[in-house]
């Protein structure tokens, strides 16, 4: 962990010279690439996994940073995935209000149940 | 340490000429399950799980991969080559997305070299338009960590047992995993034209068109 952490510093200085000034970062991401990784590795309980997302989106609201995108939608997933299609439609509505570009895709999966 | 940092300097440095790019002007991005070319099945999974932060944070739209993969799923496609191969009007027409990210991981997991065992993750993409097929942006990317610690053994035998036992960690704890999040954070977070990153996109302060006003203005 901590050699790949100094590659990642070390690369963060060394290759500043080839990006715009260091933004604010836009979202609150929290262990979530890491859930996505356990969801695709299946090796987690999809309670477990929902609880982490939950609380993902709840420390987001909490410091006032915005929810990033797929974060909602993919919990929408997991709740389908434990039969609470209700919980699925609204995550995926949420996922949709923050991000208007999902509304194709996420209409798509309402309307043609491409979720089973 | 014995660290090889070999990050940086693999990424090609050519300035990418971003006419395109800026022609397309994408809000949206469809990350498409990645060919992998490793022994790991792991592969795919980690660069699909770690491409969505850097893309998100230069300001684009990134459809959810999970739902992605559910719906390729449903549809009957499991593999990336099979993603791959679908025509850019039914990717357009099915996910509603401006552009698809096309990876390719060629190198993943943790090689055994006698006396080191080196992790490491090399990771290819490219960028293209749904609606002309054209690529809009490309780049690649490797990363290596040597895990041989010389300060540890006096002996050659020694430092041949010390690299066995690092590969057998790095294998079962898949270090490569974590070298893949620093790639794809290196490979796929914006940069300003004339560099070889991405542009900034509409949801971020420095989107491109932004900065190209702020310059027209003074």
């Amino acid at each position: 962990m901590k050699k790949t952490l100094s590659i990642f510093l070390l690369c963060l200085s060394v290759c500043a010279c080839n990006s715009s000034p260091r933004q604010q970062p836009l979202y609150y991401w929290g262990d979530y690439q890491s859930a996505l990784y356990a969801y695709f590795k299946d090796d987690v309980p999809i309670g477990t996994q929902i609880t982490a997302v939950q609380q993902i989106i709840e420390h987001a609201h909490k410091h006032n940073v915005k929810v990033a995108p797929g974060v909602h939608a993919h919990l929408g997933l997991l709740y389908a995935k434990q039969g609470d299609r209700q919980a699925m439609v609204n995550e995926l509505q949420l996922e949709q209000k923050l991000f208007p570009e999902a509304k194709p895709f996420i209409d798509y999966l309402l309307t043609k149940r491409g979720i089973k | 340490m014995g660290l090889m940092l070999a990050a940086c300097g693999t990424m090609d440095r050519t300035p990418y000429d971003h006419t395109a790019f800026k022609q397309t002007d994408p809000k949206s991005i469809l990350v498409l399950p990645p060919l992998n070319s490793s022994p790991e099945i792991n592969a795919t999974y980690s660069a699909l799980s770690q491409a969505t932060l850097p893309l998100a944070e230069a300001g684009y739209y990134v459809l959810p991969v999970s739902l992605s993969v559910e719906l390729l799923k449903n549809n009957g496609i499991y593999l990336g080559h099979d993603a791959q191969n679908i025509s850019y009007d039914k990717l357009r027409k099915f996910f509603g997305a401006d552009t698809a990210l096309y990876l390719n991981v060629t190198k993943y997991g943790s090689s055994y070299r006698i006396i080191d065992s080196v992790n490491e993750a090399a990771v290819s993409a490219k960028l293209v338009d749904l609606k002309t097929g054209k690529i809009i942006w490309q780049g690649s990317d490797s990363i290596s960590q040597s895990t041989n610690d010389n300060n540890n053994s006096n002996s050659l035998l020694g430092t041949i047992l010390n690299a066995a036992i690092n590969q057998a960690v790095n294998s079962s704890t898949d270090q490569a995993h974590f070298l893949v999040r620093d790639l794809m954070y290196h490979l796929l977070s914006a940069g300003k034209e004339g560099s070889n990153k991405i542009l900034y996109g509409h949801y971020a302060p420095n989107y491109w068109k932004n900065v190209d006003k702020a310059s027209a203005g003074n």
